[in-house]
């Protein structure tokens, strides 16, 4: 099985939130507008997946907190920079033509801190000089992270850990 | 690896312990890191005894009851009660030997939710035969009424063989994903 692909994949992917907005204390703590928080994180998915499917890297790991850990089956953890690396690897020999992420558990936490977790699935084809050996690939998964809300307003996944379930060979 | 591992899951202390939700006051609202993390380790103690016991029951009590797995290898499952009988059919099937459950890093999120990740390592005897797995997992806990920290969520996966074959590392999974994985991770 290629785990780069699971990877690009759990990239997609969503998770569990562990983290939280890092936004200043305030003494009375304001109720969280959970539906604003739920439609945040919900929103975060698709940005990913048009993202992957147009190979776009930076489009991606903008999705990511500077401060992001991805655990991901079949790799060490890994941080911000070592995930772009391998993500790049992946877009140079393979082109995402499915993606999509299902959330299937989402659990506001605090204000800016969503945790989620749910299914991916993701068809690939392999490009360039994997083109004349390598094969068509659908795989899917599942992943549980954290989502959070950082200084400028965007929402980016803090945490994510992942694992394929099964990659089918077309 | 271990370091690696403890990086990213230090990230995640990192995260529930200097980021805490607007409108709270650390010292005032959120739990204590430390405490946490010790409260949490001594749950996870707690797991380890009820596996080698094979008591599908006191594993179950570590889980509210609308608790949420999803193992490497098992189909998610909701509900205590279900959970209970995913362990239970997996002692039925093997005994676990050795139990180690190791929380690696924890931190509060809010002041009855927290997350830890951590490490896991069994042995377990099936016809005879010995087998050890090893599981990276991650979780997020609710805190109940009666002061005990269960898991609400729970995710884990099953650690890849060290690579035998440098060509292929890091990138291919030796062995696939096919390797037993009849246990749930703690």
């Amino acid at each position: 099985m290629d785990r780069r692909r699971s990877l690009r994949l759990i990239t997609a992917g969503s998770m569990v939130a562990l983290a939280v907005g890092c936004t200043p204390a305030a003494e009375a703590p304001p109720p969280v507008d959970a539906t604003a928080h739920e439609a945040a994180a919900a929103a975060l998915w698709p940005r990913y997946g048009d993202a992957v499917l147009a190979a776009n890297l930076e489009g991606v790991m903008t999705l990511y907190s500077d401060m992001a850990t991805v655990d991901v089956k079949g790799f060490p953890p890994m941080d911000k920079p070592a995930l772009m690396k391998l993500l790049g690897e992946l877009f140079a020999t393979t082109r995402t033509t499915e993606f999509t992420v299902t959330p299937e558990y989402t659990h506001v936490v605090g204000e800016g801190l969503v945790h989620q977790a749910g299914r991916y699935r993701e068809a690939t084809v392999p490009t360039g000089e994997a083109a004349a050996t390598g094969k068509p690939m659908t795989e899917y998964g599942r992943f549980a992270g954290a989502l959070v809300r950082e200084a400028d307003g965007q929402w980016r996944i803090m945490y994510l850990m992942a694992f394929t379930d099964s990659t089918v060979t077309r | 690896m271990t370091r690696s591992i403890l990086s990213i899951l230090g990230g995640l202390a990192l995260i529930t312990a200097a980021c805490q939700p607007a409108g709270q006051t650390a010292t005032a609202v959120l739990p204590d890191s430390s405490t946490v993390h010790a409260a949490l380790q001594a749950a996870g103690d707690s797991f380890e005894a009820a596996e080698l016991a094979g008591d599908a029951a006191a594993v179950g009590q570590h889980y509210t009851e609308d608790a949420t797995a999803a193992f490497d290898g098992s189909p998610t499952t909701t509900g205590r009660a279900n959970l209970e009988a995913l362990f239970g059919g997996f002692f039925s099937a093997q005994k676990v030997t050795r139990a180690e459950i190791t929380v690696t890093s924890a931190g509060a999120s809010a002041p009855t939710v927290a997350t830890a990740g951590g490490t896991a390592s069994f042995d377990n005897e099936v016809n005879g035969t010995t087998r050890t797995d090893n599981w990276r997992w991650a979780a997020e806990y609710r805190l109940g009424t009666d002061g005990q920290w269960r898991i609400s969520y729970h995710i884990g996966f099953l650690e890849v063989p060290a690579t035998p074959t440098p060509s292929t590392a890091p990138h291919r999974v030796p062995g696939g994903d096919t390797a037993a994985r009849l246990h749930p991770p703690p």
